[in-house]
């Protein structure tokens, strides 16, 4: 029973075979902003912000995917019955981030939408303290909700465009195939599809060799 | 004698700073207002009607109509709430959404109201090209 690690730009992943469990885990380096009219931010609040992203990613995105092994490895064929967990980790550094993320904080009555955003090739995430609320969607007569902070780190856990050549990114643009997906967690809503780990899909499968890894 | 020619010397001097200081204050508000006057302008600049949109950034990369109740996500955020849900919900306003490219680095959408053929601009979003929302 072994443990293998891949550290990447963008994630840390982690196989730990024993337990049948996967754990992606990003550094988070946080810039702490203000919006106008609003206090500086204090250490209590920086550590709530950031507990309420970990919990909010952590409690969406994990416990979600159940992955099979195939292959002609040892590994493989050691674990052909296991069902393995994927989990997701944001761990707050103050150096040696994956991502650098800007936070603004606005006044808990403020209206409207703050524009969020990640670029993934320069590894950066602009987020608010809007991010952490629940919105509501109202679309065609139904209303969906979201929580911001999940669907963007969905674009850091490989859902982004520019991850690699065919990837796919937000899912409410015209340009997407999954416009009319709208529960899904990259349209309006908060639903997981298999899709959306085909970027860390393809990461596993560099990790063992003739050992690949595919949706239960 | 002397005393009055040092305390009249030493009132004129004191007079002088006074006179300085105020002016650089009123200098520092002045630069101050320009400032605040300048952002203002840009920011009322690009909410540009289609035809000097396409004299500054030429012909756009993407256009869209689009009714107003399928608008959401966080791109689409300066346009939503320019409207009530009312509104929003009413199923009768169309948007014409026009992205043009701003400069090197930025692309820049511009939300059009539609109304008997007319075009008003209502928000726009200035995004840098590597974004995803």
């Amino acid at each position: 029973m072994g443990y293998y690690s891949k550290y990447i730009d963008r994630m840390d992943i982690h196989i730990e075979e024993g337990r049948g469990t996967i754990l992606i885990k990003q550094k988070w380096r946080y810039s702490w902003l203000n919006s106008m009219n609003t206090s500086r931010w204090t250490y209590s609040e920086k550590q709530k912000f950031h507990k309420e992203v970990d919990n909010l990613i952590w409690n969406s995105w994990g416990e979600h995917f159940f992955l099979k092994v195939r292959g002609s490895s040892d590994f493989a064929k050691r674990n052909t019955k296991k069902r393995w967990d994927v989990n997701f980790d944001i761990e707050w550094v103050t150096y040696a981030e994956h991502w650098k993320v800007n936070v603004t904080k606005y006044p808990s009555n403020q209206v409207g939408i703050i524009t969020s955003s990640v670029k993934w090739n320069l590894k950066e995430i602009t987020l608010d303290t809007l991010d952490t609320r629940k919105r509501k969607i109202p679309i065609g007569g139904n209303n969906y909700h979201q929580y911001p902070v999940a669907h963007e780190f969905g674009h850091a856990a490989g859902n982004s465009i520019f991850a690699t050549r065919g990837m796919h990114g937000d899912e409410y643009r015209s340009s997407s195939p999954y416009i009319r997906d709208r529960n899904s967690i990259m349209n309006a809503g908060m639903e997981l599809r298999d899709r959306h780990l085909d970027y860390l899909i393809r990461q596993l499968n560099t990790m063992i060799t003739n050992s690949s890894f595919s949706i239960y | 004698m002397k005393i009055y020619l040092i305390l009249l010397l030493a009132s004129i001097f004191a007079c002088k700073e006074n006179s300085t200081k105020i002016n650089t204050s009123n200098k520092t508000i002045y630069k101050q207002k320009t400032a605040i006057q300048d952002s203002l302008k840009i920011k009322e600049n690009m909410l540009l009607k289609k035809n000097d949109a396409i004299k500054t950034f030429g012909n756009p990369i993407k256009q869209k109509k689009i009714l107003l109740s399928d608008l959401y996500g966080e791109f689409s955020g300066n346009i939503y709430y320019k409207y009530s849900e009312q509104e929003r919900q009413s199923n009768s306003i169309y948007i014409e959404e026009i992205t043009w490219e701003k400069d090197s680095v930025n692309y820049i959408t511009i939300w059009y109201e539609i109304k008997k053929r007319e075009l008003t601009p209502k928000a726009y979003l200035i995004w840098d090209k590597q974004s995803e929302f």
